[in-house]
């Protein structure tokens, strides 16, 4: 089982994720209705990737007064169904994230569906800011990561034992 | 239309109006930004108009593939007449402004006219609001977007505005987006200052329609993947490039004020990685952009602004500034003031080298002791530049005023090509800049010729020389172009490369991804995605033709103001002063040889030698009739070569 992860440390806030979503899901460059969106705190430097994490306990699903959010059982994504969805944005609300996106154009909701288990976001990101990765792994990886910065701490501040490298 | 938002909007601010026209009018023959801007100011500013005067247009001009998921789409290119130069002033910028011009259903702003009052403009989704700038009027460049969208109440809204130098009419001052994103060159602040307009911000939900969706994210998934996987992708794009000791290292940057090359070689002073390592916050990327050669930056005491190259390298190497932190603290006082650090960065070379000769004195600079490298004196004096103030008024007209002012022999160091100031690059030993400084619409970063890659190459990466000497034969028929000594086939590469990148100002991509800097997207590659995203079937002989007609139309525009070949020339230091150091010692530009690199130049482009003014039947060749007969009217048009 493969999950998506965002990782705002590493985006560089280009929204190529936006305008490719668009086109795939809806023909046209249109990131207003892209089911990524990246806030940018342009003054600070700061880019957050906000889009459906598809939650294990997914609050839209809970609040859907008409059964239009569920499971896709092959990529665990959380899919709309637009023909059910009568466009109350209930969902929109009360996400987390705000991350499903509502249409005005169709008075509906859409949302991420992982593109059914090939994110077109994740293999345009060049930043690596937006991952599918195996849920197994995620602990690990993450890990990783964070042993890195650790490692980098530590070499600048010349710590020994980390080999020719180190100080 | 697909690619295209359709509609060009045209904004009076003397009468509060807005209309708007057709793109389609103009983008079979000029495509979109740099191509149809030139095409709406030929029409629209007529010779002789003073640049600050209500009759000057400024024109922010998107292309077809700007704001898609073209690689670094994110280009919105800026004309009109200059008010430095009294010719055609152009400059481009990326950022999200351009894009989001196009979701608010535009490809192109040409704004009229001059307001009564400080105003601002409010673009929203079709809509136009023409409000009060007064409460902002005075303010810096990063307090005003944050006014602006304040004001405006929505933080998704992108702004490019002026600051003081663009209100006191500096002649050089720029457009700054976003954190540090601008249009520096040529005075483009100046003009919009002229307006009595301090900002343009702009909101669109909309969508650019594309012809072919499936096949379009396709080629655009490969082009994003092709320039991800160019070698020095991590070491360029991710740790930072260190281009300052680069360049010092190549013998490609000069020091004070263009007199030397290498300062003694110096460059280990330059290591820009260790500065990018201890203030960036992260990387930044223009809209869709793979690559992100910006870093954001924020140092202690001074502030936060983006910075790609030249941010660093103008003010340290121009001045002999021998700290970067010196060098980022005046590169963000330009951006928050919006005045260009290029400009800026000479003129202030300029009146050094005066001063450390003596040809002025602490009576002429109001006291300011201006030693090489002293940053407290260049920042000093760019402040009351900036506000118009003792010497400052003076040298906020620019280099070839200035200097006519002062007399005294100071025109001799005076550096510069038709009133625009030279960028740190040698034009010595490097006879390809040297040409495309002379004879180009702007200057040398318009387009850049490969001698510059060949050399870099040679010092940092020799497995691809060969790839460079083998691009010269084919463009040029000898590998001697790519030599940045050799003087042949260096008009063959200049008309090579400005077609180019024209091609790239034109689809509004930028030229980062192209030739430009040895990347490797191509005339080819943004005309295929072109055709899937407009729907439109052009070859790319039709492209590189559309691109020829703009530098045709570029250079008519010139002509009307009075360019001749006379005006295509450079600055005696380069001819008559050899290079004192670094690996291209004893270089120097031999004038014939100079002269001989014009004629084949004018040849190649169907320019009449003597006069390098397009012929009658280049333009008519072109589809550019109103241009030919208007030349004909004036009597300035060559029946031939």
């Amino acid at each position: 089982m493969k999950v998506l992860v965002i990782d705002p440390t590493a985006c560089d806030g280009c929204r190529v994720c936006e305008v490719v979503c668009s086109l795939k899901n809806e023909g046209a460059c249109m990131p207003e209705i892209s089911r990524i969106r990246v806030i940018r705190y342009e003054d600070k430097g700061v880019f957050v990737p906000i889009t459906c994490l598809h939650c294990e306990d997914a609050p839209c699903i809970r609040v859907c007064p008409v059964r239009a959010l569920s499971r896709d059982p092959k990529t665990n994504a959380v899919v709309v169904d637009g023909e059910l969805c009568v466009g109350c944005r209930l969902c929109v609300y009360v996400c987390p994230l705000g991350a499903p996106v509502f249409d005005p154009e169709r008075g509906k909701v859409v949302k991420c569906d992982l593109c059914g288990g090939d994110p077109t976001c994740v293999r345009f990101c060049s930043r690596k800011a937006v991952q599918y990765v195996p849920a197994e792994k995620l602990s690990a990886v993450r890990k990783r990561a964070g042993a890195e910065v650790i490692m980098e701490l530590m070499k600048t501040m010349g710590i020994p034992g980390l080999g020719v490298s180190g100080g | 239309m697909f690619g295209w938002a359709g509609k060009i909007l045209h904004v009076d601010l003397t009468k509060e109006k807005v209309f708007e026209e057709d793109t389609s009018r103009y983008s079979g023959e000029f495509i979109g930004g740099r191509g149809i801007n030139i095409r709406l100011l030929y029409e629209l500013v007529e010779p002789g108009v003073e640049a600050l005067s209500s009759e000057n247009v400024l024109i922010l001009g998107t292309g077809p593939l700007t704001g898609t998921s073209a690689p670094s789409s994110s280009r919105t290119e800026v004309t009109s007449k200059s008010p430095l130069t009294g010719l055609l002033g152009q400059s481009n910028f990326g950022g999200f402004f351009g894009a989001e011009l196009k979701f608010a259903g535009y490809d192109c702003l040409v704004i009229h006219g001059r307001s009564s009052k400080p105003t601002y403009l409010y673009i929203e989704d079709g809509r136009v609001e023409f409000r009060d700038a007064s409460n902002i009027w005075g303010r810096d460049t990063f307090e005003t977007m944050n006014a602006v969208r304040e004001e405006v109440g929505d933080p998704e809204a992108k702004v490019v505005c002026i600051g003081p130098a663009g209100e006191n009419l500096v002649k050089y001052a720029s457009l700054i987006h976003d954190m540090g994103d601008g249009a520096g060159r040529t005075g483009m602040g100046c003009v919009m200052g002229s307006k009595s307009l301090k900002a343009v911000a702009v909101r669109g939900t909309g969508k650019i329609p594309v012809a072919e969706p499936e096949r379009f994210l396709e080629i655009c998934e490969e082009m994003h993947s092709k320039l991800r996987s160019v070698p020095d992708f991590e070491e360029v794009y991710v740790k930072g490039f260190d281009e300052m000791s680069h360049y010092g290292d190549m013998g490609w940057a000069l020091v004070g004020n263009q007199e030397r090359v290498s300062w003694g070689l110096k460059t280990e002073a330059y290591r820009v990685i260790p500065f990018i390592k201890k203030y960036r916050i992260r990387t930044r990327a223009c809209f869709g952009c793979p690559l992100g050669c910006m870093q954001f930056i924020d140092l202690p005491g001074v502030g936060a602004c983006l910075q790609s190259c030249q941010g660093f390298v103008e003010p340290c190497f121009a001045m002999k500034i021998p700290s970067q932190e010196d060098g980022f603290r005046i590169a963000r006082f330009c951006e928050a003031m919006g005045i260009d650090i290029i400009e800026a960065s000479h003129i202030v070379a300029f009146m050094m080298e005066l001063y450390e000769r003596g040809i002025v004195t602490d009576r002429d600079t109001d006291g300011i002791r201006l030693r090489w490298g002293d940053p407290e004196a260049a920042m000093t004096l760019l402040e009351k530049i900036v506000r118009r103030e003792g010497v400052g008024k003076l040298l906020a007209e620019g280099i070839p005023k200035a200097a006519e002012a002062i007399g005294r022999g100071s025109e001799k160091y005076a550096m510069h090509t038709k009133g625009l100031s030279h960028y740190v690059y040698d034009l010595r030993a490097f006879k390809g800049c040297a040409l495309a400084t002379a004879v180009g619409p702007r200057d040398l970063v318009r387009s850049l010729p490969v001698e510059y890659l060949f050399r870099y190459a040679e010092v940092f990466s020799p497995n691809d020389v060969e790839e460079y000497l083998k691009f010269a034969k084919e463009v040029a028929g000898t590998e001697r172009a790519a030599v940045p000594s050799s003087y042949e086939g260096k008009a063959a590469v200049v008309v090579y490369q400005e077609h180019e990148h024209a091609v790239a100002d034109m689809m509004g991509v930028c030229k980062w991804t192209t030739t430009w800097l040895g990347m490797p997207l191509t005339s080819k590659e943004l005309t295929q995605m072109f055709n899937l995203c407009t729907g439109v079937q052009m070859d790319v002989s039709d492209v590189l033709r559309a691109a020829e007609r703009v530098i045709n139309l570029e250079r008519c525009f010139n002509v009307r103001e009075g360019v001749t070949r006379r005006d295509d020339t450079l600055p005696d230091r380069y001819f008559k002063e050899p290079l004192p150091d670094g690996p291209y010692r004893g270089e120097v530009l031999d004038k014939d040889a100079f002269e001989r690199m014009k004629d084949e130049y004018y040849t190649m482009r169907g320019w009449n030698t003597e006069t390098g003014i397009p012929t009658k039947e280049k333009l008519l060749e072109l589809g550019l009739t109103y241009a030919a007969e208007e030349l004909e009217r004036l009597g300035k048009l060559p029946e031939k070569m």
